[in-house]
C-alpha cells in the first residue's frame, strides 16, 4: 500500500489512506493476536494510528513518504500499544519469585479455566525449557518453523539454503519431542 | 533425506490464537498441534531488557539486520512469547507489504464473470514469488545484501556498509561509510539516518563520495547509547537504483 500523492499543506495521510491503513493492521491483529487482543483489536489499532499520523506530520519537511517508510511506522507504533497492553495486564510475581502466569494464559478457549491454564502454562514452560537445550543452529530452524515459516522463507531469513531448513527442522523437531517426552509433555 | 523425511507431509496451521495457514512445500516435517501450541500460549508481559525494539524486529522481519543478530532475534522469539508475537505480526504485514494478499483479494472478488481467469493469473503470481522465494533461498546468500528495485521487480546486488556496526560511532567524527555498485562512475547516494523510533536525525542527497559526516548539531542532544539506523540508496543514470538494507549503530 502506497500512500496517496500529497499536496502541500495537506495531512500526511488521506482519509482513504487512513482507512486502508486500519483494515490491514486491523486483519494483522485479528489474524496474529490471540482472542483477549484481538477483541481490542479497535482500539489498539485506532490508538497506533493517531500515533502513526503524528509521526508522520513531525516528521521534517521534504522527507519522503513511501510505503517502506509508513509500514515500518505502523507496525511500531501498533506494537508499541500491544506493549502497553501487556504491560498493564501483567500479572504480579509469585510467591517463589517464578514468573505467575495466573489467569493471563490463554489457550485456544479463550475461557481456559484454572486447571487448563495451569496445563497451558506448563507445556509453555517446557517447550521453552526444551527449545533451550537444542543445538543452535536446528532450534533457530525449529523457532521459525513453530512461527508458521515455511522452508524457504526460514532459508530466506537465516540466508541458509531451503535443503539446510528441512534437515535442521526435521531433526530439530525429533529431539524437541524427545525432550517433550522426557518432561512428561506430549502435545 | 531419509525415508521418514520424505513420506511426512508438510500441512497444517497452527491451531491456537489463528493466523494464516503456514505455507510448507516438500519433506517438511508436520507437527502443526505442537506449532498451534507454541503460538496459542502467549504470556502477557511487559518487555524485558533484551526485548529488542520494534524497528528492530520490523528490520529482522524484513531480513536487514546482520547474521550475527538475527540469528539472536530468532533465538529470542523462541524464549519470548511477546517478541515472537510481535515478530509474526511483523512477518504479516511485510506479506501484505510485498502484495501477494493484494493479488490474492483481487482475483477472488464477487464478480463470477472471469474468476477463472483471475484464479490462473493469482496462481502465477503466488507461483512467480514462491519460485523467487526459493531460488533467493538456493543463490547461496549469506551475507547481508541490498535490494534493487525497478517497478515491482527486485534483483539483489551488494551496497554494503563499510562502518562497522559493532563499533560505536564516535562523535568527534561521526561519519558513515559504504561500498556501492560502481563507485565513482556516475553514481550518486540518498542517505537517511533515524533513531529507533523513526525520528529523522540526518537526511542527505546526492552524495557523490560513498560516506557522509552526521552534522554536530543533528547528534548533540542525542544521549550517548543512542542507537542510528541508517540506510542508503544508489542511483545512476543507466541502472537501477539500489537500496541497503538498515544498519544499525549505536551513538558514542
Amino acid at each position: 500500500m502506497a500512500p496517496s500523492p500529497q499536496k502541500p499543506g495537506s495531512p500526511p495521510l488521506s482519509e482513504e489512506d487512513v482507512a486502508r491503513l486500519q483494515r490491514k493492521l486491523e486483519k494483522a491483529v485479528s489474524s496474529v493476536c490471540p482472542p483477549h487482543l484481538a477483541d481490542r483489536r479497535e482500539d489498539l489499532v485506532q490508538d497506533a494510528l493517531i500515533k502513526v499520523v503524528q509521526i508522520l506530520r513531525d516528521r521534517p519537511a521534504g522527507t519522503e513518504l513511501n510505503a517502506t517508510y509508513l509500514w515500518r511506522t505502523a507496525y511500531c507504533a501498533l506494537v508499541d500499544e500491544l506493549r502497553v497492553l501487556r504491560r498493564r495486564a501483567e500479572v504480579p510475581l509469585g510467591d517463589g519469585g517464578e514468573e505467575d502466569d495466573g489467569p493471563a494464559i490463554w489457550l485456544v478457549s479463550p475461557a481456559p479455566g484454572p486447571s487448563r491454564a495451569g496445563a497451558g502454562a506448563e507445556i509453555r514452560r517446557a517447550i521453552a525449557h526444551c527449545l533451550e537445550r537444542l543445538v543452535e543452529s536446528r532450534r533457530l530452524a525449529v523457532v521459525l518453523y513453530l512461527q508458521g515459516e515455511s522452508a524457504a522463507e526460514a532459508g530466506e531469513i537465516l540466508g541458509w539454503a531451503t535443503k539446510k531448513i528441512y534437515n535442521l527442522t526435521f531433526r530439530g523437531l525429533q529431539d524437541l519431542r524427545e525432550c517433550l517426552k522426557g518432561q512428561g509433555v506430549t502435545p | 533425506m531419509t525415508d521418514r523425511t520424505r513420506s511426512s507431509s508438510g500441512s497444517g496451521g497452527p491451531s491456537g490464537s489463528g493466523g494464516p495457514p503456514p505455507r510448507t512445500e516438500g519433506p517438511a516435517p508436520a507437527d502443526p498441534r505442537l506449532r498451534g501450541l507454541f503460538q496459542a500460549l502467549p504470556r502477557r508481559r511487559a518487555p524485558g531488557e533484551e526485548c529488542p525494539q520494534p524497528a528492530e524486529l520490523w528490520a529482522s522481519a524484513r531480513g536487514e539486520v546482520g547474521a550475527e543478530r538475527q540469528r539472536w532475534l530468532i533465538g529470542h522469539t523462541g524464549r519470548c512469547p511477546s517478541c515472537a508475537e510481535d515478530w509474526r505480526l511483523a512477518r504479516h504485514l511485510e506479506r501484505g507489504e510485498r502484495g501477494v494478499e493484494a493479488a490474492l483479494a483481487a482475483s477472488f472478488g464477487a464478480d463470477r464473470t472471469g474468476r477463472l481467469q483471475r484464479f490462473a493469473l493469482a496462481a502465477t503470481v503466488i507461483l512467480a514469488v514462491a519460485v523467487a522465494a526459493l531460488w533467493t533461498a538456493h543463490s547461496g546468500l549469506l551475507e547481508r545484501s541490498s535490494v534493487s528495485r525497478s517497478g515491482d521487480r527486485e534483483t539483489r546486488e551488494t551496497l554494503v556498509a563499510v562502518t562497522p556496526e559493532g563499533e560505536p560511532l564516535s562523535r568527534d567524527r561521526p561519519v558513515l561509510r559504504w561500498r556501492g555498485p560502481g563507485d565513482g562512475e556516475g553514481v550518486h547516494y540518498d542517505l537517511r539516518v533515524t533513531t529507533e523510533d523513526l525520528r529523522i536525525v540526518a537526511q542527505a542527497r546526492r552524495l557523490g563520495t560513498p560516506e557522509y559526516r552526521l552534522p554536530a548539531e543533528a547528534i548533540a542532544d542525542l544521549p550517548s547509547g543512542t542507537v542510528l539506523l541508517w540506510q542508503v540508496e544508489a542511483s545512476s543514470p543507466d541502472e537501477p537504483s539500489v537500496t541497503s538494507p538498515t544498519y544499525r549503530i549505536r551513538l558514542e
